[in-house]
């Protein structure tokens, strides 16, 4: 089974909806997959729209190292799920145990570097714990999630 | 807290085209909206700001609050670095 994702300027996307049971969050949220990354994170402005007071969580355990900047890191602690539509309209699940890192991006800013607005992300963690494949074949425009 | 599985399906194809629009219409968007945020509601651009809280705001006093895309849109194309 695949789950097609959009192709855009940043790079391949993925609509999921986010839940946490124990904050009663549901958000959809269009998220980057970012093979770079170790972890995932949700942007301030998405943890904003659920209504995560982002300056009232912990800092993240552990110090970030970006090539796109500084950024300040939080950790959502509780159990999050992550629910992804596969191509036959069904929904497949997959379970953030730790909950998500959320970031804000540093006020700094120069002509040619914008430090724009936070982008949500999928790292690797998401890949690994999902058990999907990615699969890119960008000279065709296409991306896929595919499930065993 | 249970997920509705067609609630949820609704939302996700709802964001998609959504977004779906965003990424197509990005020019004449960079053109009119640019270096704001715009609230857009079945593929129609409904209010924009360049603060996203004042936007987020307004967007959360509307009875379809969840069927909008906040997003925001730079004046010129960059490349991306993550």
């Amino acid at each position: 089974m695949r789950s097609r994702l959009v192709l855009s300027e940043r790079g391949i996307e993925v609509v999921a909806q986010f839940t946490c049971p124990a904050r009663r969050i549901t958000q959809t949220y269009n998220f980057l997959i970012d093979t770079g990354s170790s972890a995932s994170y949700l942007g301030w402005e998405d943890a904003t729209k659920a209504g995560i007071k982002v300056e009232e969580l912990p800092s993240s355990s552990k110090p970030i190292f970006g090539f796109g900047g500084a950024a300040d890191v939080k950790h959502l602690k509780d159990p999050s799920f992550l629910h992804v539509r596969f191509e036959d309209n069904t929904l497949e699940t997959v379970e953030l145990p730790d909950g998500i890192l959320v970031y804000r991006p540093s006020r700094r800013k120069t002509t040619h570097w914008q430090s724009g607005p936070s982008v949500s992300l999928l790292g690797r963690d998401f890949l690994r714990m999902s058990g999907w494949k990615l699969i890119a074949n960008l000279p065709r425009e296409e991306a896929y999630l595919e499930s065993p | 807290m249970m997920v509705n599985p067609s609630e949820a399906l609704e939302a996700i194809n709802r964001e998609r085209v959504n977004q779906e629009w965003i990424n197509k219409s990005l020019p004449s968007l960079r053109r009119k909206f640019g270096d704001r945020y715009i609230a857009v509601r079945a593929r129609k651009v409904i209010d924009s700001d360049k603060d996203f809280e004042k936007l987020l705001a307004r967007v959360r006093k509307l009875s379809d609050s969840g069927s909008v895309t906040i997003e925001y849109v730079t004046a010129l194309e960059y490349l991306w670095l993550l």
